[in-house]
């Protein structure tokens, strides 16, 4: 207890001496009755004499700013976890969708690569011979080109033996009119052709010419070797452009009879026609 | 009450210096090793494999190509009823169900129980929920083809490793280089987000692209195959090259095998027999011989030959293969009829030291160039090393061997009018990036001259025609010309001369521009003998089908008419 006491002692007398301080200009005359309590207090009574001098109670401040800090820490703390938590989330969360994305693409590759599959066995050569063969064709023995733009043929066109004749795949343009032939022509995979008995070259020149314009090889090329023939072919060229907004121009793209060779031409590779 | 509070402050500092030396310890002593353990052990390094490069045909349809599959893997120790998970998974993977049984049983964290699944049985599995059942993503080669073009291509083995043929040849290419991604992860296996993450990239392979068209190599392939059969010979090749370039646009060999299940067939069927198997040439080689002799001035396909019976070299009597009086041969007729006593005549006229020179000059006993695997270079004796019956045997085709693209490089160079190009097979090869590299063009020799290689065609047109040994190579509308050989066959088994033959006819068209050349042998064929009958017919329907794919059409032009005989 003595030790609280001497504790407070030093900071009770300011608290009376600002009071006396207060008093002490009005007391002028009760100077001496106050003297001699005051005598043992000089070195008080002698600071008195500044008057606007208070000392803030440093309990209260430190009361205050403890309370701030502990507030601003917590907050700290607290804004802290949340933006943690949420970077985590947010991390966890791209994890998430890399590891989802990642399975779709998986998936996706599988389905790819099970198609491409599919597509390599279907375009093999041997599904494509026998599907050739169900349709009744068979090899030809007798390779026959359609020279352009002359329309020649080159080579002894003849039946290939063994075919069968169950479905007509491929048909002479033997009575076909020109257009009919243009058609045909555009197919363009029906060379070498094995002509019928009333085969008529004419329309299979008229429709090899047009085909070709049709083909947008450079024609300048096969006409120049023949100038007769330019005149031909630019309007065999016109003839088809009409069309090839029709249907026909469907096929134009996938034609191929080779112009810019003199002589050579698309034939029909492995199958040919048909026995009849 | 001093002394108690002085106790507890000896003993905090005591406690307080044991945590400090630990921290010590941890922190400063062991710290970097202890520090690198936790994360080895939260470090996972996997590889990240490199796709294999694909080969490919000329046109960029594939051959051979890996695709995505699956290891099935097992955890011993979480397998708690083998009999029972082995007895779900035998269907599926059509396995024994005992011996999956016995690598499901035990205590190894990790068995290899199926490699290479495709992805849809792996899901069929996955579907099961097998409990220690896993599945790691592995590469699978397939080839989409099947047996086309197998011999040459080749085939790996369970490893994913080529074993033969391109995929041997060309292993470091095809392979590329395995990357590695080093990952942080946690205790479920989870990738940490923000833990290290090193990755190497993986180097791709590199794909090939084969000179082969994948349209003529199978009719090629069905040729042989039916023609082996047909004649019940032990085996077959055929060449399909294209005469200016040296391109191969086909090699098949029958039998064949199929590389997506190349352990159960023979090893025999699996090589390259087109360039591994040598033989003696035979009557086809009689192309040298005369071609030498025609550039060397001293003879012309009119010139006269009284050609007798038989004839004595050294201490031997030579015949041909039908015993006739004395023929009055033209040398065209001499290749027409296939002469042996007629090249020995005409041989003569050059002597054996130049006929040497020009048969090394022809490629012989020399690498095709090829760089393939298991190619044998065939062999001819040095000149110096001749006896008196080795230049005549020789000047017919016997007594030196080649291999099949040998000697349509032979038939090629006459095709080319007497300029050797050597063989090629690989086109390019297209880099993980895109680009392409070209390959070296080819080295080319001139072997004779373009006068020579002319009348040489001529003389081998009148084989196909009229009177000639293989009017079945005849095709209608083309100018053909051909050689036929019927060899004897040196068997290893006697080492002798025993019934075996080798049938052949190589030949080109059109003869009178070539573009193509076709070589065709038979291995001892047990029906029939002749090559003008077993292998002049492979070679005209073959022939046929690559003349419409690379869009041959006839010259037009008629072809010489040269007298076999005189006088």
């Amino acid at each position: 207890m003595s030790a609280a006491a001497r504790k407070h002692s030093p900071v009770e007398p300011p608290v009376d001496a600002a009071a006396d301080a207060t008093r002490a200009p009005t007391e002028g005359p009760g100077i001496d009755a106050v003297s001699n309590e005051y005598a043992t207090r000089g070195a008080w009574g002698h600071r008195t004499s500044r008057p606007h001098l208070r000392i803030a109670s440093p309990l209260r401040a430190e009361r205050a700013s403890r309370g701030v800090f502990a507030l601003v820490v917590t907050g700290l703390l607290v804004a802290g976890m949340v933006v943690i938590l949420v970077i985590n989330t947010s991390l966890a969360q791209g994890a998430f969708t890399i590891s989802e994305l990642q399975s779709q693409q998986a998936a996706l590759s599988q389905e790819e690569q099970a198609l491409s599959e599919a597509v390599a066995a279907a375009g093999a050569p041997q599904l494509l011979e026998q599907r050739a063969r169900e349709l009744g064709m068979v090899p030809s023995q007798t390779p026959v080109f359609l020279s352009l733009p002359r329309g020649k043929v080159v080579g002894k066109p003849k039946a290939a033996p063994g075919g069968t004749s169950a479905i007509p795949i491929l048909d002479t343009p033997a009575d076909a009119t020109v257009t009919e032939a243009v058609d045909n022509a555009s197919v363009g995979t029906d060379l070498p052709v094995a002509p019928g008995s009333d085969y008529d070259p004419a329309a299979v020149d008229a429709a090899a010419a047009q085909a070709a314009a049709a083909n947008a090889a450079p024609p300048t090329r096969a006409g120049a070797a023949d100038p007769a023939m330019t005149a031909i072919v630019e309007s065999a060229r016109g003839i088809v452009q009409a069309s090839a907004s029709s249907e026909s121009s469907l096929w134009s793209d996938s034609t191929v009879i080779d112009v810019t060779s003199q002589v050579s031409s698309g034939d029909a590779g492995l199958l040919a026609v048909p026995v009849r | 009450m001093a002394r108690r509070g002085s106790a507890l402050l000896v003993a905090t500092a005591v406690v307080l210096a044991v945590f400090g030396l630990r921290l010590v310890q941890l922190q400063a002593v062991q710290g970097e090793a202890l520090a690198s353990a936790a994360l080895d052990q939260r470090l996972r390094t996997v590889e990240l494999p490199a796709g294999r490069g694909a080969i490919l045909d000329v046109n960029g349809e594939p051959l051979a190509v890996t695709v995505e599959a699956r290891n099935l893997t097992a955890d011993q120790t979480l397998v708690t009823d083998p009999a029972m998970v082995a007895a779900a998974l035998g269907p599926i993977l059509g396995a024994d169900i005992d011996v999956l049984a016995t690598r499901l049983t035990g205590e190894r964290r990790f068995v290899y129980l199926a490699k290479g699944l495709t992805p849809e049985t792996w899901d069929r599995i996955s579907a099961l929920r097998l409990p220690g059942i896993f599945s790691e993503p592995a590469a699978r080669r397939i080839y989409p083809a099947g047996d086309l073009a197998a011999n040459l291509v080749g085939f790996v083995g369970a490893e994913g490793e080529g074993l033969g043929g391109i995929e041997y040849a060309y292993q470091d290419l095809l392979a590329g280089t395995p990357g590695q991604q080093t990952i942080e992860r946690g205790p479920g296996g989870r990738v940490i987000p923000t833990g290290a993450n090193t990755v190497t990239d993986a180097q791709h392979g590199a794909t090939i692209m084969l000179t082969i068209d994948r349209d003529i190599q199978y009719m090629a392939q069905q040729a042989i195959a039916d023609k082996v059969a047909e004649s019940r010979a032990d085996s077959g090749t055929l060449i399909v090259m294209d005469a200016r370039t040296g391109r191969i646009l086909a090699m098949a060999t029958a039998p064949t095998f199929d590389p997506n299940r190349a352990a159960s067939y023979r090893e025999a069927n699996r090589g390259n027999r087109a360039l591994s198997d040598v033989f003696e040439p035979g009557s086809t080689s009689k192309l040298m011989t005369l071609a030498a002799v025609v550039n060397e001035g001293k003879a012309n396909p009119y010139s006269a030959f009284a050609v007798p019976n038989g004839l004595t070299r050294g201490d031997k009597e030579f015949h041909d293969s039908v015993p006739h009086g004395t023929l009055k041969l033209t040398l065209a007729g001499i290749m027409a009829k296939s002469s042996n006593l007629g090249t020995i005549l005409a041989s003569e006229r050059i002597g054996g030291k130049k006929l040497y020179k020009y048969l090394k000059k022809f490629g012989i006993g020399e690498p095709t160039g090829l760089d393939f695997p298991g190619e044998s270079t065939g062999y001819v004796p040095p000149h110096s090393e001749w006896s008196p019956t080795s230049f005549p045997t020789i000047a017919f085709g016997q007594g030196l061997s080649v291999n099949a693209v040998q000697s349509a490089s032979v038939f090629a160079t006459i095709a080319n009018d007497g300029v050797r190009v050597e063989p090629t097979i690989i086109d390019s090869v297209i880099l993980p990036d895109g680009s392409v590299q070209e390959l070296a063009a080819p080295k080319t020799t001139r072997v004779v001259t373009a006068e020579t290689a002319r009348q040489v065609r001529a003389m081998l047109e009148t084989v196909v025609g009229e009177g000639g040994t293989a009017p079945m190579a005849a095709i209608p509308g083309y100018r053909v010309g051909g050689k036929t050989g019927t060899a004897q066959a040196y068997s290893e088994a006697c080492g002798c001369y025993d019934d075996g033959v080798v049938a052949s006819f190589i030949g080109m068209a059109p003869a009178d521009a070539p573009e193509l050349v076709v070589a065709v042998s038979i291995f001892n064929p047990r029906e029939g003998r002749y090559g003008g009958e077993l292998g002049a017919p492979v070679f005209r329907s073959v022939m046929t089908y690559a003349l419409q794919a690379r869009q041959v059409p006839p010259t037009g032009n008629v072809g010489p008419t040269l007298p076999l005989t005189y006088g």
